[in-house]
C-alpha cells in the first residue's frame, strides 16, 4: 500500500468515528409498510416514522415482562396473536392476578384508529403503552422504575442505540411500541380475497347471503361497521345490557350525551377476539347476533338503529357465517410478530 | 512556501480532529448584572397545625388512624404580585411532598410582594387538551411536566393535577395497621382553580434568597366547616368516575394552603 493510499484512507476513517456517533445506520431508514388492497394510506406521525429497527424494539418491548412491577406480565400477557391480539379472558389480569375493568381490546389496523381505549380516552398510539405502565391493574409500574431496568439490560442499550442512535429512554420505548403496533396490519381475510376479485369462491353461499344481509337496511350492521375496516369509528350506545356501570365515553368527555357510549370496534378476525363488548360479558357471536336481534335494552343514549331485526335462524345462521369470513389466518400466524429469539 | 504532501496531509488530520465535530467557541457576552433577587416559596404539610409526616400513621379527618403515602400537586401561572405588579413567576411547578420537594424557587424583581397568586391545576395548553400532537414523552425528565413523575394520565390525555394516596385503619378498635387503600387523583380542565394569598410582605433584595412560608392542612382536604368527606366510604376517585368528590377534594385543596 502506497503511503498516499495510506493518508487518504486514514483520513476517511478518522472523518467517519472523529464525531463519536455512528455512521448512518441502515436500521434507521424508514420503511413502508404492507397496504392491503383497498386500504387508505395510513397515518404514520411524521416525528416517529417506521424503520426495521424500531419494529425490532418495539416487539422486544412487547413481548417482555421485566417492564411490570414483579417482572410477571407483558403486553402480551393480555393481546394474543391467536386472539387477533385480544385476550380470551373476560377481564384481563395484571400484577398480582389483579383484573382490569374492560375487556382487552384487539391490535390491528392501529394506524388507521383516530383514538384508543374502548372511551378514546387517547388520540395517539404512542402514549398507549403508558396505561398498561401505570395502571395498578396492569404493569403497576412507573416510568423512572422502567428505565431503570431497560438501562441496566445490554440488549436493550443496543436497541435503543440501533433503534434511536441514544440510549435507552421513554420516548423511545413508546416510540418504538407504537410502530410495532402500526405494523400489525390485518387485511387478507376470505372476504378481502372475494371482494378484490382475487378468488370468488373465497366466500360459501352462505357466507355471501350472511354479506348481503349484513350490508342491507334489514340489520343495518354495516352502518356502524362500515369501510375497510368494518368501523366508521366514534362511539356509541348499543343497550345491550340493561345497565351500564362503566360510563364509556362520558369518562372522558363528562358529558351525559356520552354516557354509555363506547368506541365502534373493528368486525375484522371477530371470530377470533371473543368474549364480547366492552365487558367481555357477551362469550360468542351467537349471542351478540341474538342481542342485537332482539334490540337491545332501553338505555340512556342507545342508538336508534338499535331495534328488533326480526331475523330466522337462517338468517341469523347466515350472519354468522359471513362473520367468520372476516378471519385472516395470515395475520393470525405471521411470523414477524413473534418474539425474536435473540 | 513550499509544503510537502505529508506535511499537507498532517496539517488535514489535525484540521479535521480540532474543527470537524464541534462548534465554533464563541466567547460569552458580558452580560448586565442581574438585579433579581430569588423567592423561596416553602410548603409544610400539617395536620391541626402540626408537621405531617409521610409515611407515618396520623388521627385523619374522620378520627380514623391514617397513613399518607403520596401527595404531589402541581401549582401554575404562579406570580408574585407587589402593588399590581408582577414581580416573578412561573408557568408551572410540580410539589411532591413524599420525595421531600417542598420549595420551589421563582426568580424576582426587587420590591416587596404582598401578594402569590396560582392556579391548583394546569390550563388547557399544558395539559395537552385538544393537542393531538402533545407528546409529554418529550419533556426532559427534571420537567415538571415529564411523564417521569408518573402525574399524566395516560388513559385520558391529559394530567392529574393533585394526587393523594395512602391507607386508612377501617377496624372497630383503631389499633390495626392501616391497610384500607384509598386515593384522589384529580384531574380534568374543568377542575382547574385560581387561588390569591394575601398579607404576604415579604421584600426582595438583589442577589438575595427571601422565603415564603405557607401550609397546606390536610384536615382541610377533607373537611369544610359545614361538611366532611368520609375517606373510609368515598376512598377513591379518577375525577371522571366521581366528579363531585374530585371537585371537593381540589377546591377544599386549594384552601387549605395558607400562609404559615
Amino acid at each position: 500500500m502506497s503511503w498516499r493510499l495510506f493518508l487518504t484512507l486514514f483520513i476517511l476513517a478518522s472523518i467517519l468515528i472523529a464525531c463519536g456517533k455512528d455512521p448512518a445506520i441502515p436500521n434507521q431508514q424508514t420503511i413502508n409498510l404492507t397496504i392491503p388492497e383497498g386500504f387508505p394510506q395510513p397515518n404514520i406521525p411524521p416525528g416517529n416514522p417506521i424503520t426495521k429497527a424500531k419494529l425490532k424494539l418495539g416487539k422486544a418491548l412487547f413481548y417482555e415482562t421485566g417492564i411490570s412491577r414483579d417482572s410477571s406480565v407483558s403486553c402480551a400477557s393480555c393481546h394474543f396473536q391467536f386472539a387477533a391480539f385480544s385476550d380470551p379472558r373476560a377481564l384481563s389480569t395484571g400484577v398480582e392476578g389483579r383484573s382490569g375493568f374492560r375487556n382487552s381490546q384487539a391490535l390491528f389496523n392501529l394506524a388507521w384508529r383516530p383514538n384508543f381505549f374502548r372511551d378514546g380516552g387517547v388520540q395517539t398510539l404512542e402514549l398507549v403503552a403508558l396505561n398498561a405502565l401505570h395502571a395498578n391493574s396492569e404493569f403497576d409500574s412507573n416510568t423512572p422504575e422502567m428505565l431503570r431496568k431497560l438501562q441496566s439490560s445490554a440488549r436493550y442499550r443496543d436497541l435503543f442505540r440501533l433503534a434511536f442512535n441514544d440510549t435507552v429512554s421513554i420516548q423511545g420505548a413508546l416510540f418504538a411500541l407504537a410502530s410495532f403496533q402500526r405494523s400489525l396490519i390485518s387485511g387478507n381475510s376470505n372476504y378481502d380475497r372475494y371482494t378484490n376479485g382475487k378468488d370468488s369462491n373465497a366466500l360459501s353461499e352462505s357466507q355471501v347471503r350472511g354479506m348481503n344481509l349484513f350490508f342491507s337496511n334489514k340489520t343495518n350492521c354495516s352502518d356502524c361497521h362500515s369501510g375497510f375496516n368494518f368501523t366508521k369509528e366514534g362511539f356509541f350506545a348499543n343497550g345491550l345490557f340493561p345497565a351500564y356501570p362503566d360510563s364509556g365515553r362520558q369518562r372522558i368527555t363528562l358529558f351525559e350525551s356520552d354516557r354509555n357510549k363506547f368506541s365502534i370496534p373493528s368486525l375484522r378476525n371477530i371470530e377470533k377476539t371473543a368474549p364480547y363488548m366492552h365487558n367481555g360479558e357477551v362469550a360468542n357471536l351467537e349471542d351478540v347476533i341474538e342481542g342485537y336481534n332482539l334490540g337491545g335494552f332501553d338505555v340512556q343514549n342507545k342508538d336508534s338503529l338499535i331495534r328488533p331485526l326480526g331475523l330466522s335462524a337462517d338468517e341469523k345462521a347466515d350472519l354468522l357465517s359471513f362473520l367468520l369470513s372476516l378471519t385472516d389466518n395470515d395475520f393470525l400466524n405471521n411470523q414477524d410478530f413473534q418474539p425474536d429469539n435473540d | 512556501m513550499k509544503i510537502n504532501i505529508a506535511t499537507f496531509f498532517f496539517l488535514a488530520i489535525t484540521s479535521i480532529f480540532f474543527f470537524g465535530c464541534e462548534k465554533d467557541v464563541k466567547i460569552p457576552p458580558v452580560l448586565p448584572e442581574d438585579p433579581r433577587g430569588q423567592i423561596e416559596i416553602r410548603f409544610t404539610p400539617t395536620m391541626n397545625n402540626q408537621p405531617l409526616e409521610m409515611n407515618e400513621i396520623f388521627q385523619g379527618p374522620n378520627n380514623q388512624r391514617v397513613l399518607l403515602e403520596t401527595f404531589k400537586f402541581y401549582l401554575s401561572n404562579i406570580q408574585l404580585i407587589s402593588q399590581g405588579d408582577t414581580l416573578g413567576s412561573s408557568d408551572v411547578e410540580l410539589l411532591d411532598f413524599s420525595l421531600n420537594s417542598k420549595s420551589i424557587y421563582l426568580t424576582s424583581y426587587p420590591g416587596t410582594i404582598d401578594k402569590v397568586l396560582f392556579d391548583v391545576g394546569l390550563n388547557p395548553f399544558l395539559n395537552g387538551t385538544n393537542d393531538e400532537n402533545f407528546n409529554p414523552a418529550a419533556y426532559e425528565n427534571s420537567h415538571p411536566l415529564s411523564i417521569y413523575n408518573s402525574m399524566y394520565w395516560s388513559w385520558a390525555s391529559g394530567y392529574i393535577f393533585m394526587k393523594i394516596e395512602g391507607r386508612i385503619d377501617t377496624s372497630l378498635t383503631q389499633n390495626a395497621n392501616p391497610n384500607y387503600t384509598y386515593f384522589y387523583h384529580c384531574g380534568l380542565d374543568t377542575l382547574k382553580r385560581s387561588y390569591s394569598i394575601s398579607n404576604m410582605n415579604v421584600d426582595v433584595a438583589k442577589g438575595a434568597t427571601s422565603t415564603i412560608e405557607l401550609t397546606v392542612e390536610f384536615n382541610d382536604v377533607f373537611r369544610t366547616p359545614s361538611d366532611t368527606i368520609n375517606m373510609q366510604e368515598n376512598y377513591f376517585t379518577h375525577t371522571s368516575d366521581d366528579l363531585d368528590l374530585a371537585r371537593s377534594v381540589i377546591v377544599n385543596f386549594g384552601t387549605a394552603i395558607r400562609k404559615l
